[in-house]
């Protein structure tokens, strides 16, 4: 066998090995709530196991329909409107430029502002309904994705907007096939904050005066004392935020596969 | 081209290509048609006396942002700002006139602001201000220091990354605010319930911010440090974390505002004191200007903590401007 097969070979095994103990502390983590949670040492403290029970119950039985989706669909919605509004106001702050300074306070002050703070009064202003929680997740969504947008927009190179003009290149066909492709590395990174935000706003939108949804669920499990139900909402609450997460990966993975081969060109 | 020697006060090391080449281009002209003598103050006029500072003004300068925040412009740059404000202020009550927002429900811009002048004169708003600004300190600096931590040790430790690898995947994407009801039964009401939610959902980007700082250290920095004779520790604490030190920073920023939002959800769903609570108490009475003050206040700590980040990383990582900007 040769040296590099050998050292190949070793590099294999070395990542198998540390792939086997990320596993086992993970295992090891479970196991000691299951432990903590049987020997009732902690007060309201369930098992593992019995958490994991609650939550299939929850995804299998009519949870799904109540609960579940309604929450899923919130978030979805939300993220959409609010990202689709923060990127299309982004590349319009960004392209013009002289209205930055302008618009930047208010906008810096805005998204400064807890989201969570507004939900009371929001919710007496417009309702107790679904269109008000879709409404703050979208609000909560808007402003990285703004920001980040128009500061993309604003420092893309400006050799590449000149070279697209020089070539007779329209306004329009500028910003949407030279300044948005340069900015989506940018604008992805607004993204992914947003749709941690989404998720928040979704869950603290529920347990604000709702009737559906896992954050409602959760809170009324606590407040009933339901502990198993409180422990499986929250896991299913991880795992939708894990499942959303990866989505959302997958799609930045496709979508910036160019911007990956590019980076350090045009530096040097 | 990184600028390798950028405090060399002689000579055109710290200057890019192509002001070189302008420059080059600046001084031919100059010595054909005007002498030699006019070229050489031209030359200093350019350059400056205090060359020291050079590349740090021009790394500012390759940025839109820095360089319309100059000194000069900032009269102007502050008005354009207030007419936002003001601007936004019209908005409001544009949107309050013509019904888009329920008229009983939005006061209006003089009943906010009336309401904000008393009661932080009285004291209860400000009492709540302080309260949630305590409560964030508490839960950002827990934080901070376990995130500072954690980060450094899985970057350094391959085997402490893989070990906890998958087990931050999982914890990652779980919202804070879905862990309030366990954090109440298991904590009970008050700061140390607090604290853990503040934590829980603001240490992520700290741990992986630090973590990303130092895996991309710069691997030529590690060499010098070792060939100066610097042991582990010794490489750690004066060559990884500098190094690591303004991704650091992205992280904290990031987990401050997180902080913030999460501050006011614990105080919204369990705790009686802060702003959450202040704002949801005078919702549930009626007295909507003050529920709005109570807002206003709360996004004024947003962006005073915002701002404080970036004061803090500016003071701290002066060395930015040259190691980051002298690239481009």
């Amino acid at each position: 066998m040769s040296r590099v097969q050998g050292r190949s070979r070793r590099v294999r095994q070395a990542r198998g090995a540390r792939r086997a103990v990320g596993v086992l502390t993970s295992l090891a983590v479970l196991g000691m709530w299951e432990a903590v949670g049987r020997s009732g040492s902690v007060m309201f403290l369930e098992p593992f196991s019995v958490a994991a029970r609650g939550a299939w119950d929850l995804v299998s039985g009519p949870g799904l329909r109540q609960d579940v989706l309604p929450s899923a669909t919130r978030t979805v919605i939300g993220f959409f409107v609010g990202s689709s509004l923060g990127v299309a106001a982004g590349l319009l702050l960004g392209h013009f430029r002289a209205l930055d300074p302008w618009v930047r306070p208010v906008l810096e002050f805005l998204r400064a502002v807890p989201l969570p703070a507004v939900l009371p009064v929001a919710v007496l202003a417009f309702g107790p309904n679904s269109g008000t929680r879709v409404g703050l997740i979208a609000l909560g969504a808007v402003w990285p994705v703004l920001l980040n947008t128009m500061d993309g927009a604003r420092t893309v190179d400006a050799g590449f907007v000149d070279a697209a003009r020089a070539a007779h290149v329209g306004r329009w066909r500028v910003v949407s096939r030279v300044i948005w492709p340069a900015c989506l590395p940018q604008v992805f990174a607004g993204l992914r904050i947003a749709l941690g935000i989404s998720l928040i706003m979704m869950v603290i939108s529920e347990m604000v005066a709702s009737t559906s949804g896992l954050g409602f669920f959760v809170l009324q499990a606590q407040r009933a004392y339901a502990f198993q139900d409180m422990y499986a909402g929250i896991l299913v609450l991880g795992l939708l935020g894990g499942l959303f997460t990866l989505l959302f990966t997958v799609v930045e993975y496709h979508m910036l596969a160019w911007y990956e081969g590019q980076k350090g060109i045009g530096r040097g | 081209m990184p600028t390798i020697f950028p405090n060399l006060p002689t000579g055109q090391g710290n200057l890019s290509p192509f002001m070189r080449l302008s420059m080059d281009s600046a001084r031919h002209y100059r010595r054909r048609y005007i002498g030699r003598g006019a070229v050489e103050a031209d030359m200093t006029a350019v350059r400056g006396s205090d060359s020291a500072s050079r590349p740090i003004r021009r790394a500012e300068d390759t940025t839109g942002a820095a360089r319309d925040a100059g000194a000069r412009h900032r009269p102007v740059r502050a008005a354009k700002g207030i007419g936002g404000v003001v601007g936004a202020v019209c908005v409001w009550e544009i949107l309050r006139a013509t019904s888009v927002l329920p008229e009983n429900n939005a006061p209006s811009a003089g009943a906010i602001s009336s309401a904000l002048f008393n009661e932080i004169g009285e004291g209860p708003l400000a009492m709540a201000a302080a309260q949630t600004a305590y409560a964030w300190a508490v839960g950002f600096a827990t934080a901070a220091s376990i995130g500072v931590l954690l980060g450094t040790l899985v970057g350094l430790s391959q085997w402490a990354d893989a070990a906890t690898g998958p087990l931050f995947t999982f914890l990652r994407p779980i919202p804070a605010v879905a862990l309030v009801p366990v954090a109440i039964v298991l904590l009970g009401l008050g700061l140390r319930m607090q604290t853990f939610l503040i934590s829980f959902a603001s240490v992520w980007p700290v741990v992986f911010n630090t973590r990303y700082g130092v895996r991309n250290v710069d691997p030529l920095h590690l060499d010098s440090g070792r060939i100066l004779g610097l042991r582990r520790l010794a490489l750690v604490r004066r060559v990884v974390l500098p190094g690591a030190l303004p991704a650091v920073f992205t992280g904290l920023r990031l987990a401050a505002s997180i902080a913030v939002v999460v501050t006011v959800v614990s105080e919204l769903v369990a705790s009686g004191a802060g702003l959450g609570h202040y704002v949801d108490l005078h919702q549930q009475v009626g007295d909507m200007p003050e529920a709005y003050a109570g807002i206003v206040v709360a996004g004024t700590i947003g962006y005073l903590v915002n701002a404080a980040v970036l004061a803090a990383d500016r003071l701290t990582v002066r060395w930015r401007a040259i190691t980051v900007g002298g690239d481009q």
